[in-house]
């Protein structure tokens, strides 16, 4: 899922003059810009992946994230979106010499998001740590990814299931994971490549379905819930070419078992990166056949626009004849702008069968660069 | 309609074709207003930069935490924030810095804790945050600073780069990130914190006691409190100016209504009311007011900037570290300046109006009938005058610890004292005239000096009176100054009785309320050329509820030497000090709290609750104006559980070299004291210096205020000399065609304002004294609790006669050389 690692460049480079999200504290995105590639590790070749222990931290490269996104259901019939993302940015190759407790080349940032589907509503947060004083970080016994008070538990070495907690002043998650499929490795085995230049690309594997239970504290409302996630767990240093600006990203999952993953990356033109867009097609027994822009067709249906005037399109017509897929994938609320310091689209949307229309599956939907 | 249009057109021909005396009574009335807006402003910035240096980097911020002593562990911030959930949380670590005598404050912040305000910080250039938390000593210096990216700044064994400059608040406060400043020493100086009262109060509950959570609106209203007599002293000394002021203007007013008799004769003839005529002049007098107080108002602004930095740098010795900021001119400023004056200007023109409307259309006077009607006048205010001062004695004295009702007895004082000056400048002029007479019959020039400046007193006794008020404030500060500093060399001479001090400062470098390594006391103890050694710990401990300066004192033999006792007798309480029996305090505290040797004081501890101790007795001290306690050591480890200090005291043995000792110490810093922990050491002399200095740096300001005073009244006096000398350009001319040479007649001009000036010395004698006493005994204790023995310096009245009588030749220069040039017809024909 190299779109988010897009994300990341936007965040280290983004300069003081981007939309700005934060009009009262300075500019953390423009203040942390500028670190260079040099010295860290880069993704050049497939790579052995060794599980739990891929999911801990890998610091010799500048950025990794645990991104989870989900569709759940409360007992009552309530459906809710939620995202938990987790990023780590090292900002330079080697730790500081110093041997103060706060000392630390590593900085954290969370996001978090609920989408209450009847409330039509769309809650987001976004928190910084330095990875140092004990304020966030990633550690083993138990596996542990944390800023502050969010936090995702895993078992000793980061086996399943997890627990994904967290809490603001608007709503609280706290939520089991357990995937029901083994994990896919994305790109070639797990090397994700992003654009021409080679170490352009990260690594990359998902877990597509993961089984979810817990409670959702919202409007002095506790809600049991049940329903889906996906994990996305990625590395790199650097990924993107200069002429990409923005992706248009889908990770879906089918009635039937059936899961795909699929970016558009989009030129500075507008036009679709041909060579660079790419996915994955799951099967219910896991297993996986790639994608490429010509087997999977995108065609925007309608646009939302932002407070700014940027027009998202959160509604799009897609169609996969190898699987005789022809969907309506559309948000299931309009806006799900993610207003944090670097501003996207990333959203809960259904999956709409456009001969039945019928509702096929759910999934996220991730805007960016508009 | 038509007559107030000929008054007013009457006025501004008047005062056109005297613009000397229009400028100099529109300067004195700008001088006047210009003082006090100038003090006002520099007592609001300097509180502004109070609050400004509390919350630099968290405007939005209400609270800090603070260890009671030494740092705030790293640990305790993790579960303040993370487990506790205050996330509103600042963590904030302080070094001090010097480059090039100027001293820094380097604050190493976490910059992910909370949304830093943008005001604060301006723009940084991309990647100037990576390179803060990456690259070991680096720091964003203020733009206002003139420090330069690339510049290196030396802390202790460390040196920290710039690189990058930033739109801070305050021009000494540079920026670090925390880990940074900390280097290889743990813990934080304070975590500023945003929260609601009833946060706060949740918080207070759980808090360790080895921590204190303060908010900065208590900490506003603490320095408020401690700066308000301060506040209340300058203030005093510029209404002094606008008191000179308006005696002036009073001057002036009066003069010119003299001038005027015969032209307002004439309007009368021609139907103008008396109504109108005195209505015309306070109109004449508020125009006058409003452009003298705006010319005021930018002169004072002018004039603030300076004062300010005088100001802010007493505050920072007496009270509290603030930084002169940029000074800020609100409406609320000005308005009340320009009210002030005009009020000031309104009074004093409202004699002289009613006079002027009293004048009779047939009485196309000569200034004689005025004299007499003057002479009357100036008995009823001698009467006046004693009912004045009589008040004011018992104002002052049934006031009790009335800061303003002290001053106000003061100015009673001023005023009463002024209305006697007329009566007794006739009297003087008499005696001297009968004098004269006796000694030097045939001496025309004398006996016509002192009979034209007898004739004149109508316009000149008020220039005298504002002469001598001006002077004898100069005499009263002077002789409450040079006591104040006496008694504080006599105190430090006294209170400083080991040969060396070992003393860590506080994060700001401007007090000694550190922790020294433990290791010092061991290392001390092995000199051999040690004859006895105590340490102190400065600290702050609740006395009464409220946070109270406090020297924790393990005594040596020679200890007992630093106190002068002042209520009781000396050896009693230091011996049932040594047994920790109880505690001393200051003369500030004992008047303050009324407490007396023998009475008692509440003292929370930590691991008692609050404990009553008796008072043992009462000493002398000047260092702080909110009181200070002394507890002994024992008793301090009794119920607390911190065991550091701050300074240890040396006494050499007899013939030692303190300064060999001194250097070795300094060898012994090197390697015993954390780099973070500022220390000096310092022989008892270079502290009495310091401190000396330190006192002569607070009075400045009174010196430039005095200053000030004296240059309102020198306008004063110049202006009413001019009008006085320009208008007997007749009676010169009459001079000077019956054979007097010109020198003669510029001997005579001289001769009168040498008498002018002598005269105004001479009567500021009693009452500078008089002011000494009340500033000495009544304003200083009611100010700042402490008392002080009276010295009298024979210069200061020489001093001030001196004064006196050059700023009378100097005003009188003017005049002096254009007698010179004036032509004898001109002259006769009045031209």
């Amino acid at each position: 899922m190299g779109v988010r690692l897009v994300l990341l460049c936007l965040i280290l480079c983004l300069s003081a003059c981007e939309r700005q999200a934060e009009p009262t504290g300075i500019n953390l995105t423009s203040a942390l810009g500028g670190i260079p590639a040099e010295g860290f590790a880069r993704a050049i070749e497939p790579r052995r992946f060794e599980f739990p222990q891929d999911h801990a931290a890998h610091s010799e490269f500048r950025n990794e994230w645990w991104y989870v996104t989900g569709n759940l259901q409360a007992e009552t019939g309530r459906q809710f979106g939620y995202q938990v993302t987790f990023f780590r940015i090292a900002l330079s190759p080697q730790r500081p010499e110093n041997a103060s407790n706060w000392a630390t080349n590593q900085v954290w940032m969370t996001h978090i998001a609920l989408t209450d589907i009847a409330g039509n509503k769309h809650l987001h947060d976004q928190r910084f740590a330095r990875g140092a004083a004990g304020l966030a970080g990633q550690s083993m016994q138990p596996f542990k990814v944390w800023l502050e008070d969010w936090q995702i538990i895993g078992q000793a070495q980061g086996e399943f299931p997890w627990t994904v907690q967290v809490a603001n002043k608007d709503f609280n998650l706290k939520l089991s994971l357990q995937p029901e499929k083994p994990v896919v490795l994305q790109g070639s085995q797990g090397l994700s490549q992003k654009s021409s230049e080679a170490g352009n690309a990260s690594y990359y594997y998902s877990f597509t379905r993961l089984a979810t239970t817990g409670s959702i504290h919202y409007q002095n409302q506790d809600f049991q819930v049940t329903g889906s996630s996906w994990l996305d767990r990625e590395w790199s240093t650097s990924v993107l070419g200069k002429d990409q600006v923005g992706w248009d990203w889908f990770s879906l999952q089918l009635q039937d078992g059936h899961e795909l993953m699929f970016y558009q990356l989009r030129k500075a033109s507008g036009e679709a990166d041909q060579a660079y867009s790419q996915g994955k097609w799951i099967a219910p027994d896991g297993s996986t056949r790639n994608l490429s822009l010509q087997e999977v067709q995108l065609k925007p249906l309608k646009y939302w626009q932002a407070d700014n005037g940027a027009k998202y399109p959160i509604a799009w017509e897609l169609t996969y004849p190898a699987a005789k897929a022809h969907w309506r994938v559309e948000a299931v609320v309009e806006d799900q702008l993610m207003q944090t310091s670097v501003l996207y689209w990333e959203g809960a949307v259904q999956v709409i069968d456009l001969e039945t229309a019928q509702v096929v599956g759910q999934g996220y939907l991730e805007l960016s660069g508009y | 309609m038509l007559m107030s249009n000929l008054l007013l057109r009457s006025s501004w021909r008047f005062f056109t074709r005297h613009p000397w005396q229009l400028w100099l009574t529109l300067l004195s009335i700008a001088l006047g207003t210009a003082v006090m807006i100038a003090v006002d402003l520099a007592n609001h910035s300097a509180a502004q930069s109070f609050q400004q240096s509390v919350n630099t980097l968290s405007s939005p911020m209400t609270h800090e935490i603070k260890a009671v002593h030494g740092q705030i562990p790293d640990e305790f911030y993790r579960q303040l924030r993370v487990e506790w959930g205050y996330r509103n949380s600042l963590p904030e670590v302080e070094l001090s810095l010097t480059l090039n005598g100027l001293h820094y404050s380097l604050l190493g912040l976490d910059p992910f804790a909370t949304s830093l305000p943008t005001s604060s910080l301006g723009s940084l250039d991309s990647g100037v945050l990576t390179r803060l938390l990456t690259e070991a000593d680096t720091l964003i210096a203020p733009k206002s600073s003139g420090l330069q990216v690339g510049q290196v700044l030396p802390a202790g064994e460390r040196q920290f780069t710039v690189i990058g400059l930033a739109d801070l608040a305050r021009s000494d406060l540079l920026l670090a990130d925390i880990a940074s400043v900390q280097g290889n020493t743990t813990g934080l100086s304070r975590i500023q914190l945003k929260l609601t009262e009833a946060e706060a109060q949740a918080l207070q509950a759980r808090l360790p006691s080895a921590l204190k959570l303060e908010s900065f609106a208590n900490q506003q209203a603490v320095f408020g409190q401690m700066t308000g007599a301060f506040s209340t002293n300058l203030l005093a000394m510029s209404l002094l100016a606008i008191l000179v002021g308006a005696f002036l203007v009073y001057n002036t007013m009066t003069f010119s209504v003299l001038q005027r008799r015969s032209s307002f004769a004439l309007a009368r003839m021609l139907g103008v009311t008396a109504g109108q005529l005195f209505r015309n002049l306070l109109l004449e007098a508020c125009v006058l007011g409003l452009i003298g107080s705006a010319l005021g108002v930018l002169l004072g602004v002018l004039l603030g900037q300076g004062l300010l930095v005088l100001v802010t740098q007493t505050i920072s010795d007496l009270y509290v570290s603030v930084a002169p900021t940029e000074l800020l001119i609100t409406p609320a400023i000005a308005m009340k300046g320009v009210g002030i004056t005009l009020a000031a200007v309104l009074l004093a023109t409202l004699a002289p109006a009613i006079e002027a409307a009293r004048v009779a259309p047939v009485q196309v006077q000569r200034r004689s009938s005025l004299e007499q009607t003057n002479q009357q006048l100036s008995f009823k205010l001698v009467l006046a005058g004693f009912v004045l001062m009589l008040s004011s004695a018992l104002l002052i004295s049934s006031s009790g610890k009335q800061l303003v009702l002290g001053f106000v007895g003061l100015f009673m004082l001023i005023v009463g004292y002024s209305l006697l000056i007329p009566w007794v400048l006739r009297k003087l002029l008499k005696l001297l005239q009968q004098v004269t007479a006796k000694f030097t019959p045939r001496q025309l020039l004398s006996s016509m000096t002192l009979r034209n400046l007898e004739v004149s007193l109508s316009r000149t006794s008020l220039a005298i009176i504002a002469l001598t008020v001006a002077v004898s404030a100069t005499i009263g500060v002077s002789i409450m100054i040079g006591s104040f500093r006496s008694s504080v060399a006599d105190w430090l001479n006294m209170t400083l009785p080991s040969d060396l001090y070992v003393s860590a400062l506080s994060a700001d470098g401007s007090r000694v309320e550190g922790s020294l390594s433990p290791l010092w006391l061991e290392r001390v103890k092995t000199l051999p050329e040690l004859a006895s050694i105590s340490t102190g710990l400065s600290t702050r401990l609740s006395v009464e509820g409220m946070p109270l300066p406090t020297l924790v004192l393990q005594p040596g033999a020679h200890s007992q030497r630093g106190f002068e006792f002042l209520q009781n007798t000396p050896t009693e309480a230091w011996q049932r000090f040594e047994k920790a029996e109880g505690v001393l305090v200051s003369e500030p505290f004992a008047y303050h709290y009324n407490r007396g040797t023998g009475a008692s004081l509440q003292l929370s501890t930590e691991t008692s609750g609050v404990l009553t101790l008796p008072i043992l007795g009462v000493f002398r001290d000047y260092s702080a104006t909110q009181g200070m306690l002394v507890l002994p050591r024992g008793l301090y480890e009794h119920y607390w559980q911190d065991r550091s200090i701050s300074s240890i005291g040396l006494t050499l043995k007899q013939g030692t070299d303190p300064h060999l000792v001194q250097q070795q110490l300094q060898v012994w810093a090197r390697d015993l004291q954390p780099t973070n922990q500022s220390l000096v050491i310092r022989s008892n002399t270079e502290i009495r210096e310091n401190s000396l200095k330190v006192f002569d740096r607070t009075f400045a300001i009174t010196h430039v205020l005095r200053v000030l005073v004296l240059i309102v009244a020198f306008v004063g006096v110049f202006s009413a000399l001019m009008a006085l000398f320009l208008e007997k350009g007749r009676e010169f001319a009459i001079l000077r065609s019956t054979g007097f040479t010109p020198k003669q007649v510029q001997t005579l001009v001289l001769s009168q304002a040498a008498l002018l000036g002598l005269l105004a010395g001479l009567l500021a004698l009693p009452l500078g004294w008089l002011m000494s006493v009340v500033l000495i005994d009544i304003i200083n204790q009611r100010s700042f609790g402490w008392t002080m023995h009276t010295y009298f310096f024979a210069s200061i009245p020489l001093q001030a006669m001196l004064l006196a009588i050059v700023a009378a030749l100097l005003a009188s220069l003017y005049p002096v050389r254009r007698i010179a040039q004036l032509s004898i017809r001109e002259g006769l024909y009045g031209r």
